[in-house]
């Protein structure tokens, strides 16, 4: 169990900055998650924490120790990989005991952890085989059980679910969370996806181009996200967000400093009748296109504000005509020119906003 | 597919066509092997002996020294074998696996090597080791060829091919850099060090040309050279005498094939698809 402190870290490849002056604590048992589209510098923050790249500048302390020159068996992490990093000509048992043996753990003890770990992650009745004999979901607990039997203080996962076909990602993404619960040790986990995200940190650390988003519990992420990037990063579909002339038309006052407005897809509402309701902005739409996905249906729709994707749990409507889009004045996030949300903003207090949009 | 019956009886008549033409010139070798003197010179030549003449081989023996001969072939082979994995390894892994100073010229100048055939080198050599004083003795013979770059070459494309993680993995399980090699670099590349040891043990068993300029004396001398002896005794040549010599020559190889044939098809295939 440990704490991890990034203090001012930078990387820069070939004068490209891939990491830019980053600051973060990641606290002792918690499971953080740190994700971003690919090439935001995640992997390269994880690399560095295991020791793998050295970083330009900055501070790395793992449990109150600094570990800038430490090698990365010397720091007490242990790493999943993405494509798990089996040892090809050892078997389950080797793979697992590797490490132990490295470490000249006695025979007879590392036989125990072996076989307590394997208990834990089931693979009893596989420790004798090659992984090239494992199927995804084993050749992973494998990996998992690697990593355990170490008793690392901290445990590092690059993207270990993404090789898994989808319904074994989301067992293994249950899995993972009950082991987290279970050793209650400091996880660091990195993914593309904002799925497992949202289902699996107790933080996520939103990151693009080598700099932090925002730092937040899963649900304050979604209800306030802290810049247009997470806005539009978190969600399914995206938030929609609009430039404050788009949403001039619509509201009595847009404040002063508010550059965009943005407001969820599963937010808004959507009627084949104009409504009418109190501190809702109606706009008039046609619906463009349509997917239904049996509990959801996600419409496409164009109005005076533009297009913009309405999700709806109700029975999906089958006309693709005329339709009238409702957005709750209170779930509107209002940004500011530089992206960052605008905090003490309140929109509804434009009371009336019903407008009948003309296309 | 169906392939029709012609077309298949073709296709047999052709491999066994093929099959005859690098057969013939060993069963020749062997049935000569057998015959009494009389026998290798008769007109049309017969195939089968009508008494296996064994004494050929004790005569081939008996002829020179060849326990000797026997004796520094197996030393010179097999310390080739050893002091080139042992040079080989370290070499390929640091090549394929660390930056360095200067490591794309390090490794132009192997390939260089690679590229000069021995009969270009073998006269600076030859004064080298003269000045050395080891003309004439097995290490003569072992020295000149205590690494190959071919088997740099070959081993560093394999050790390219295993991933980074791998060994990011091992390093994690506290495995030094030794213990990455031995553990998880070698197993992976097993087909192609059967490969070079294969290549290794056939091309200096079988050499002829560097024993001959090395050795003056039965000393250092090597199982081809006392073979090829073996045609100069009294005269006109015993075929039967040199050709059981030659049997006493390949038959070590053809006990290596019989043992390692599955691996040595794998690891021909396998230099025949990089």
């Amino acid at each position: 169990m440990a704490e991890i402190r990034l203090e001012n870290i930078s990387k820069t490849f070939n004068e490209d900055c891939v990491v830019k002056n980053i600051s973060l604590t990641i606290k002792d048992g918690s499971f953080t998650v740190l994700v971003g589209p690919s090439g935001c510098g995640k992997s390269t923050i994880l690399r560095m924490l295991a020791g793998f790249e050295q970083q330009t500048e900055g501070n790395i302390w793992i449990d109150g120790k600094l570990v800038n020159d430490l090698a990365p068996s010397k720091r007490d992490i242990a790493m999943v990989f993405q494509n798990y990093a089996l040892y090809p000509t050892m078997t389950v048992r080797g793979n697992i005991e590797f490490g132990l043996a490295n470490r000249k753990v006695p025979k007879i003890e590392r036989q125990q952890l072996v076989d307590e770990i394997a208990g834990i992650v089931g693979l009893t009745d596989h420790l004798n085989k090659k992984p090239d004999k494992l199927s995804g979901g084993q050749r992973q607990r494998v990996a998992l059980a690697r990593a355990m039997v170490k008793k690392p203080k901290v445990f590092i996962l690059d993207e270990p679910l993404s090789n898994l076909d989808a319904k074994l990602r989301t067992q293994m993404r249950t899995e993972l969370i009950e082991l987290h619960e279970r050793l209650g040790t400091t996880f660091v986990y990195v993914t593309h996806d904002q799925v497992e995200a949202m289902s699996m940190g107790d933080e996520i650390i939103i990151l693009n181009k080598g700099e932090v988003q925002q730092k937040a519990a899963p649900i304050e992420v979604y209800q306030n996200p802290g810049n247009v990037f997470a806005a539009e990063f978190i969600g399914q579909p995206p938030m929609n967000v609009f430039g404050r002339d788009a949403f001039e038309s619509v509201l009595e006052e847009v404040p002063e400093g508010v550059s965009s407005i943005g407001f969820r897809p599963e937010h808004a509402e959507l009627a084949l009748e104009t409504r009418n309701v109190p501190h809702m902005a109606e706009l008039e739409s046609e619906i463009v296109t349509l997917e239904t996905l049996g509990a959801e249906t996600v419409y496409k729709v164009k109005n005076r504000i533009g297009m913009m994707n309405i999700r709806s749990f109700s029975t999906p409507i089958p006309s693709r005509g005329t339709c009238y889009v409702s957005i709750p004045l209170e779930k509107l996030h209002p940004f500011a020119a530089d992206g960052s949300a605008v905090p003490d903003t309140d929109l509804s207090a434009n009371k009336e906003a019903v407008l009948h949009g003309v296309r | 597919m169906n392939t029709s019956p012609i077309i298949k009886v073709l296709n047999g008549l052709g491999l066994l066509m093929l099959f005859l033409i690098f057969a013939i010139p060993f069963i020749w070798m062997a049935s000569t092997a057998f015959k009494s003197l009389g026998e290798t010179m008769t007109f049309p030549p017969v195939w089968i002996p009508e008494t296996l003449q064994w004494q050929n081989f004790v005569d081939a023996w008996n002829s020179g020294p060849f326990l000797k001969y026997f004796i520094n072939s197996v030393v010179v082979t097999l310390a080739i074998l050893v002091l080139q994995f042992a040079t080989i390894i370290p070499a390929a892994y640091a090549f394929a696996r660390y930056q360095f100073p200067l490591k794309n010229f390090f490794f132009a100048l192997t390939m260089v090597c690679l590229m000069i055939p021995s009969q270009l080198i073998f006269l600076p050599v030859y004064l080298n080791l003269s000045s050395w004083g080891i003309l004439d003795t097995v290490w003569g013979l072992i020295l000149p060829f205590a690494t190959s770059a071919f088997g740099i070459f070959l081993l560093r494309q394999s050790f390219m091919q295993v991933p980074e993680e791998l060994l990011e993995a091992a390093r994690l399980d506290d495995a030094t850099e030794w213990q990455i090699i031995r553990k998880i670099m070698l197993p992976l590349a097993k087909p192609v060090l059967i490969t070079l040891a294969l290549f290794s043990f056939i091309a200096h068993w079988n050499d002829y040309f560097w024993p001959l300029v090395m050795t003056t004396t039965d000393q250092a001398r090597t199982l081809p050279l006392g073979i090829a002896m073996l045609r100069q005794v009294e005269g006109g040549a015993s075929w039967n005498i040199v050709m059981a010599g030659n049997m006493l020559l390949v038959v070590p190889i053809l006990v290596i094939f019989f043992f390692a044939q599955r691996h040595i098809i794998r690891a021909f295939v396998y230099t025949g698809v990089k």
